[in-house]
Formats: structure tokens, C-alpha cells, sequence
């Protein structure tokens, strides 16, 4: 029996943990937006590709490096149709547009999943179940330690390539002003993909931690990770990558705390409560002012 | 001949913006485009450089049709541009806007000392190589812009009225840098308003009207028309333009009118 302390340092690491996926999803969420003005529905549905080919994968006997690579591509691969079947076609039109079509995407893709695998929650067949490390007496899930490892490593990644290279200045100028971009032949086709490729990463590696850490996946499990993933974009200001990474370790941890001391009835309340009262405070979210757009949404 | 349009016609949906439009410019030379607001000149440029596809007619650069290359392509031929409004992108520091411009080299290699040579022409941006570009002011921003076109590399720069907005001695600076530009060889395209000034430093120039040529010549002939007088001598000096006092002339004056060969 652990004490009191130890026991809220645990719930307070599992809700860090939990909080990466939500980071993941956060940032790709906090992507499209900033750099595109464009809220991408297909993200959940990214997420679950990410998840139920983990369970396929793991089922059908590939190494688990295998499966997570090939998850990831089909994840990379989903991201980067919803770009060119959606995204390029409707760029020039109103924004809600392409809005309703990645939201179509998501559609499709929950429902092909349906028919090939049915609707049931499937066990994955994570081999890390029983393992973890133990530090300080405080149990750490090893696929939860690479989750908040690779969450913090992608966004470093991330923020290099945005603030250190061609591609990223050439992002954040179409991020401020997309016709000023064009007029300055700043290569928009080549580099609009770069941000779905690395949303798609993003989203498909949370539904890959997901999967491997809770063991359950289901063609409509990206719902509600994606309304935690917009609320810790929002939290963190929209467009902004740090922002996103420390939105949805809050919310994690106010998840995991809440059901810890007033039950799973309350998650909600806690949740949405927590997203209120920094809007109340901050509106334009913790990061806001350090955005990579402006004036978006 | 550097540039060649022939009988292009652009169009907005319904409004015709350009109706079969000729205009040259060889290697070496200024050439002024004028005309009042509305007139087609920024839709010149936009086509020039693929931002709007024409609905018919021709664009060579350096004997090559134009057609089929994207707006990059364009700007890694040679062919830039300082837009209207300067549209300096002020969430990135001054330098990242420098090397924006740089976007499309293919000689990366070239880039930091391009940098340099830009840094050391203007020193005022050198100074505030590393702060977000919000924070120069007007006649810095279009230093800045200018200073983005040229790290591209061109071969023919294309100005959009560089000179709105800002004051007259501000307006002197930047007629005395495209005159220097061009005297190190640099060809280029002006769009401008300030008709008098424009033809001081152009070799020849272009009036239009409605989307088409009205008048063309050297700044002398143009300088005689007595209806271009009319039309854009007359009033372009007050109309739509704030913050020109009486002290324009003078600073007009110093501007060397270009030497004939
Ligand atoms: N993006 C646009 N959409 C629709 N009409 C436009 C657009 N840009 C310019 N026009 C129209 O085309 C004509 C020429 O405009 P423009 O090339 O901007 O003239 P100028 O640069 O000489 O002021 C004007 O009638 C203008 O209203
Ligand atoms: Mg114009």
C-alpha cells in the first residue's frame, strides 16, 4: 500500500503520460492550424489508423519496430491524401471548404475500417503489458516513457525545422500570409505537404502509444482524444508547438487527478472546467503570443 | 530582348484586366510602367510571374515562353519581385526575411555571402539583422524588400510602386538605389505612380489605360504629351497621395536624370 503523497506522484505521473497522446494530437492539431488556418478533421481518424494497425500488425506476428514503422507510414500516407484529394483541391476557396471534407475523410476512414474489422473493441496484443520500470518507487509504463520522450523529441524536431531551415521559414510565411507567400514564389505545393506528413506522424505515433498502452482500440477511438487534442491546442494557443505539448500534459494530468479524487464522472467537468478558466484568463491560450500564425481562426 | 509580352490578356472572372498588352525590355535598360489606379499594372507583374495565368498571349524571358512554369520556377530564373505594399512578413526576424528572398537559389553555397553583400549595402538592416522585422520602419521595410529581391538573384527586378507611403526623402533614397542597381547591370521593371520621378531614371516608359498601352516612349516624348500631361502630370502629384509637402521638388531635383548612350 503506498501513502498518500506516493499515490498522487503516481496519478500525477500516469497523467503526464496520458497527457503525451493528448500533446501528440495537440500539435498536429495546433499545425494545420497555425500554418494553414485550416482546423483538420481527418485527425481522429489518423489516430485510429494509427491504433488499429497496431493491433492488426501485432496480430498478424511483425516485430513491434515493424508495426510501429508501418503504422506511422499509413498514418503519413492518410495525412498526405487528405492533402491532395482535399486540402490542393480547395485551397482557394472558403475556408470552411476544406474543413467539411477533411471531416469527410474522417468519415471514410472510420467506416472502412468498420467494414474490414467491425465495430468491436479489439485487445491489443501489446508486449509491453507487463513491463515497466519502476523509479523512485513510482511505476512508469514503458510505452508511456517513449510516448512523453518522443512527444518532447518531435516537437524540438519540429521547432528546428520551423525556425532553422528554408522549408520552416518558408512555413511560417505562408503561416502569416499565405497570397504574400505565393506572390514571393515561395514553394507552397512543396512544403503545404510537409505539414500534413508531419501532422500525420504526430497523430498516427499517439494512436500507436495509445494502442500499446491501454490495449484497446476501436474504429471510432480518436472522438474523444481529438476533443482533448483541440482543447490542449486551445489551452496552449492555437499554432503554437509548445504551447500544444504543455495543453495536453495539463489535461492529462487534470484527467487522471480528477477521476483519481471525484471518479470518472467528473473527467469532463475537470477537463472543460480547466480549458474555461484559461480561456477566462488568457484568452489567446498560454503560448498564444508566441504563435507561429496570427490572427488565426 | 530580356522580357517580351505579346497580346497578353488576363482577366478576373468577368473583369477584363489586361487587353492584349505588348511591352518589351531589353537587357540593362529601366523601364517605367505608369498609369492610375485600377490601370492593370500590378496584374502585369502578377502575370509576369505566373501568380495569374493569362487567358491568352505570350511571356518570354531570355527567348524562353513562360507558360507551364510556376511561380518558383520563375524567381529561380531571374525574374523577381518587390511587391505593392512591400508585404515584409513580420513574424520572422530581418535576416530570415533576407533569406527568404533566397528561397528559390539552387547555389546554397552563395546564400551567407549574398547575405553579407546585402547586410553591407544596407546598414540600417544589418543593425537589426535579428529582430523581428515589425519593428523597422516604413523606408526600412522597403529597404527590406528590395534587399529580398536581390538576394534571389535576378535578373530583372520588378518594382511595384516602391515608392507609396513614404516620405519624399525616403522616396529620393530608394530612386538613387534602383539607379545604382541598374548602373551595376541590374535590368528593371518599375511600377509607379510618381510618374515624374519614374521618368527621370527610366529609359522608357509605358502609360496605361484600362489594361492597355495608351502611350509609349522615351521619358521625353512621354515628358511632352500633353495629354499624358493632363492625365497623370497634373494631378498625380496631390491626388490620393498624403504626406507630400512642398519641399518635393526639391528633393526631386537631385535625383540625376538618366544619361543617354
Ligand atoms: N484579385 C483580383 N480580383 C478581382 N479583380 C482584380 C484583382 N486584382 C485586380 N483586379 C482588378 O483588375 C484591374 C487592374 O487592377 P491592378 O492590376 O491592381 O491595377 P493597378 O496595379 O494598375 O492599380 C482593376 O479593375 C482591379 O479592380
Ligand atoms: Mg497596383
Amino acid at each position: 500500500m503506498k501513502s498518500e503523497p506516493m499515490l498522487l506522484a503516481q496519478q500525477f505521473v500516469n497523467g503526464l503520460m496520458l497527457g503525451s497522446i493528448y500533446a501528440l494530437v495537440a500539435v498536429a492539431f495546433t499545425l494545420t492550424i497555425g500554418v494553414l488556418n485550416f482546423l483538420n478533421f481527418s485527425i481522429p481518424g489518423i489516430f485510429m489508423l494509427g491504433g488499429m494497425f497496431t493491433w492488426i500488425f501485432l496480430k498478424s506476428g511483425l516485430p513491434l519496430g515493424l508495426v510501429v514503422l508501418l503504422a506511422l507510414v499509413i498514418g503519413a500516407a492518410a495525412s498526405l491524401l487528405v492533402e491532395r484529394s482535399s486540402y490542393r483541391q480547395m485551397m482557394g476557396s472558403d475556408h470552411f471548404i476544406p474543413l467539411v471534407s477533411s471531416m469527410g475523410f474522417l468519415i471514410l476512414y472510420e467506416n472502412l475500417v468498420l467494414i474490414f474489422w467491425g465495430s468491436d473493441i479489439q485487445v491489443v496484443n501489446s508486449p509491453f503489458r507487463d513491463v515497466s520500470v519502476t523509479v523512485f518507487g513510482l511505476i512508469i509504463s514503458i510505452p508511456q516513457l517513449a510516448g512523453l520522450a518522443l512527444a518532447v523529441t518531435m516537437a524540438y524536431v519540429l521547432t528546428r525545422i520551423l525556425y532553422g531551415t528554408s522549408t520552416g521559414r518558408g512555413l511560417r510565411a505562408i503561416a502569416e500570409n499565405p497570397d504574400s507567400a505565393i506572390m514571393l514564389g515561395v514553394h507552397v505545393f512543396r512544403i503545404v505537404p510537409v505539414v500534413f506528413l508531419f501532422s500525420g506522424l504526430f497523430t498516427a505515433l499517439a494512436g500507436v502509444i495509445f494502442a500499446l498502452n491501454y490495449t484497446q482500440v476501436h474504429p471510432f477511438m480518436g472522438e474523444e482524444v481529438a476533443l482533448k487534442g483541440i482543447s490542449a491546442m486551445v489551452i496552449g494557443g492555437m499554432g503554437s508547438v509548445w504551447g500544444a505539448i504543455v495543453g495536453g500534459l495539463l489535461i492529462g494530468v487534470a484527467e487522471i487527478l480528477s477521476i483519481s479524487s471525484f471518479g470518472s464522472d467528473f473527467v469532463d467537468i475537470a477537463v472543460y472546467g480547466l480549458l474555461l478558466v484559461i480561456l477566462v484568463i488568457r484568452p489567446e491560450g498560454l503560448f498564444g503570443g508566441s504563435a507561429l500564425g496570427r490572427e488565426r481562426l | 530582348m530580356l522580357l517580351e509580352v505579346t497580346d497578353l490578356d488576363v482577366f478576373y472572372g468577368r473583369t477584363h484586366a489586361l487587353k492584349g498588352l505588348n511591352l518589351h525590355v531589353e537587357r540593362g535598360e529601366i523601364v517605367a510602367v505608369l498609369g492610375a489606379n485600377g490601370a492593370g499594372k500590378s496584374s502585369l507583374l502578377s502575370a509576369i510571374l505566373g501568380v495569374v495565368p493569362p487567358r491568352s498571349g505570350e511571356i518570354r524571358f531570355d527567348g524562353v515562353d513562360l507558360s507551364g512554369r510556376t511561380t518558383p520556377m520563375r524567381y529561380h530564373g531571374g525574374l523577381v519581385l518587390v511587391p505593392e505594399g512591400r508585404r515584409i512578413f513580420t513574424s520572422l526576424t530581418v535576416a530570415e526575411n533576407l533569406l527568404l528572398g533566397a528561397h528559390n537559389r539552387t547555389d546554397k553555397s552563395e546564400i551567407p555571402t549574398e547575405l553579407d553583400r546585402i547586410c553591407a549595402r544596407f546598414s540600417n538592416l544589418a543593425e537589426r539583422r535579428d529582430m523581428p522585422a515589425s519593428v523597422l520602419s516604413g523606408g526600412e521595410q522597403q529597404m527590406l524588400a528590395i534587399g529580398r529581391a536581390l538576394m534571389a538573384g535576378p535578373d530583372l527586378l520588378m518594382l511595384d510602386e516602391p515608392s507609396l507611403g513614404l516620405s519624399p526623402l525616403l522616396v529620393k533614397q530608394v530612386f538613387r538605389l534602383m539607379q545604382d542597381l541598374n548602373r551595376e547591370g541590374l535590368t528593371i521593371l518599375l511600377v509607379e505612380q510618381n510618374t515624374r520621378l519614374a521618368l527621370k531614371i527610366a529609359d522608357r516608359g509605358y502609360v496605361l489605360e484600362r489594361g492597355a498601352v495608351a502611350t509609349q516612349g522615351t521619358p521625353g516624348e512621354l515628358l511632352s504629351d500633353t495629354a499624358l500631361h493632363e492625365a497623370y502630370l497634373g494631378q498625380s502629384q496631390n491626388a490620393g497621395r498624403s504626406g507630400r509637402g512642398p519641399a518635393r521638388s526639391n528633393n526631386e531635383s537631385r535625383i540625376e536624370p538618366r544619361e543617354r548612350t
